[in-house]
């Protein structure tokens, strides 16, 4: 009974950290209309900011990690497929492992690392500092101040380092695959781009939507939950980068699953063997 | 005739407030402040455990609500208003907060230049001459591309006043009195504050943790009226 007690007080646990978190999605959307009224210039402000800090400073890391496993994986595949007479395959492969993956998984990873910590730290040391107590004081809502442009400049970032890996990591591994074996350009990117599916599109949509929302707000959330103790930072940077982390797994084994079934799972398949 | 006696006041406390530190529940009975009055809040008795300054300013500057009691602050109850209403009341008055509460990963320009970007409905020139005139004024301008930890405790101090005035607010509330100990209200921060007081016509409240005979003598020179509230209950600590 008290084993059934504790799986209940997780689940009720989890149901109010999800709502709240929903909560706290809808209150940061809602401020923009509330507060249009107030100056557009900070805030806009703080969203480049946050595309500074999150996507332009990541773009290196993110390039680096890229290069590595477009060309572990082209020169994984034309091992498995060989050069010519697998580029179908390659192609098909490159773009499930790559593409539909490793590329929003990875990123989401450096995200999480760089940002998800950095975030709920700063803003934790802010409610430390009452900080937000002073935003409030001068008649600004902390949620429009700091939470909105996060997530904004989050999404768009998120956004934009997975354009970046996949170009990097297709056109950086088929370059660095040139070293090693002699790969037509033209099939191999006519495989590759003629395996890419409607249904992989709307997949990396939702994942880079949705997971660099989420990221975000994880991060903010657990920031502003810090309470008056310095002390309570580093426990609200770790819960924000684990619980970042299994949102972003669950997320997007949710949408593969969902795209597999949608592509049709045998074709697929049929396709690659 | 009194001066006041047609005017609406910018503070009232009414109904006996009450609020409660922790060990000590405090009391007012009532209070009315009006325009170009200045008063020192003061608990009675004995030093208590836990500082009730922080959350009796927090009350009069709408960021707290008491236990008991109503609160108006410009003619508005302060209970009775939704979040943005308290929001643009909140721009109409100037909170210092005993520590600084600068943000810290902003120069001690932008955060100054915050209320004003966002409130001022400026134009891009005028916002930056508004700054400049404030940062002058504050002896401020050769720290102000310097973030907050980069600068001692008494200009953190003076910024912090410098913004809760630059959108000219005609009710102040202080948290403690900053660096008045180091010039006896002699310095730039205190002079600019009489300044203000006398331009402006503003209520100011100041809230101390304790008394300080040294600045009731000089805030009554200064035609400010000291305050003691009472303990209404003594739970002491568990």
């Amino acid at each position: 009974m008290r084993f059934l007690d504790r799986i209940g007080s997780a689940f009720l646990g989890l149901l109010q950290y999800l709502f709240m978190l929903i909560a706290l999605f809808y209150l940061s959307i809602k401020v923009v209309w509330t507060n249009r009224d107030l100056g557009q210039r900070d805030f806009l402000r703080q969203v480049f900011l946050q595309i500074y800090f999150t996507g332009v400073q990541a773009a290196g890391p993110v390039a680096t990690l890229a290069l590595g496993v477009g060309a572990f994986a082209i020169v994984a595949g034309i091992g498995g497929f060989g050069a010519l007479s697998g580029a179908e395959n390659l192609g098909r492969m490159i773009t499930i492992v790559v593409f539909r993956e490793v590329a929003p998984l990875l990123t989401g990873g450096v995200v999480i690392v760089r940002s998800v910590t950095a975030i709920s730290a700063e803003i934790g040391v802010m409610r430390v500092q009452r900080e937000i107590e002073a935003i409030e004081a001068m008649g600004l809502s902390p949620i429009r101040q700091l939470i909105t442009p996060r997530i904004f400049g989050g999404v768009i970032s998120v956004f934009g380092l997975n354009i970046l890996f996949d170009t990097v990591a297709l056109f950086g591994g088929f370059l660095v695959a040139q070293f090693l074996v002699s790969i037509p350009a033209s099939v191999f990117f006519r495989s590759v781009f003629s395996a890419v599916t409607q249904a992989d599109i709307i997949g990396l949509t939702v994942k880079v939507l949705v997971g660099g929302a989420g990221m975000f707000l994880i991060a903010c959330y657990h920031g502003m939950a810090v309470g008056r103790s310095s002390t309570e930072v580093p426990v609200a940077v770790s819960k924000a980068s684990l619980n970042a982390l299994v949102f972003l797994v669950v997320l997007y084994g949710a949408v593969s699953a969902a795209t597999i079934m949608y592509s049709g799972m045998g074709t697929m398949m049929g396709g690659m063997f | 005739m009194n001066r006041h006696e047609n005017e609406t006041p910018i503070l009232r406390l009414t109904d006996g407030i009450w609020f409660d530190t922790g060990p000590v529940v405090w009391s007012i009975e009532s209070l009315r402040l009006y325009q170009g009055q200045g008063v020192a809040l003061i608990p009675d008795g004995p030093d208590p455990p836990i500082d009730p300054s922080g959350r009796l300013a927090r009350i009069l500057a709408s960021l707290s609500t008491p236990e008991q009691g109503t609160v108006e602050i410009l003619d508005e109850n302060v209970n009775k208003l939704s979040y943005r209403d308290v929001q643009r009341l909140r721009v109409r008055l100037g909170f210092v907060q005993g520590y600084g509460g600068l943000l810290s990963n902003r120069t001690i320009r932008d955060n100054i230049a915050l209320p004003v970007s966002v409130h001022g409905n400026l134009s891009i020139a005028d916002e930056t001459s508004r700054i400049d005139r404030c940062l002058d004024e504050f002896a401020l301008d050769n720290v102000a591309n310097m973030l907050p930890h980069n600068v001692d405790g008494a200009t953190r101090w003076r910024t912090c006043l410098a913004r809760a005035m630059v959108l000219r607010p005609r009710w102040l509330v202080l948290e403690g009195i900053g660096d008045w100990e180091m010039d006896r209200g002699r310095g730039t921060a205190w002079s600019r504050f009489r300044d203000y007081r006398k331009t402006v016509d503003a209520a100011v409240a100041i809230c101390l943790s304790r008394r300080n005979p040294e600045f009731e003598e000089w805030f009554g020179d200064e035609g400010g009226e000291i305050i003691k509230y009472s303990r209404l209950h003594d739970k002491g600590i568990a």
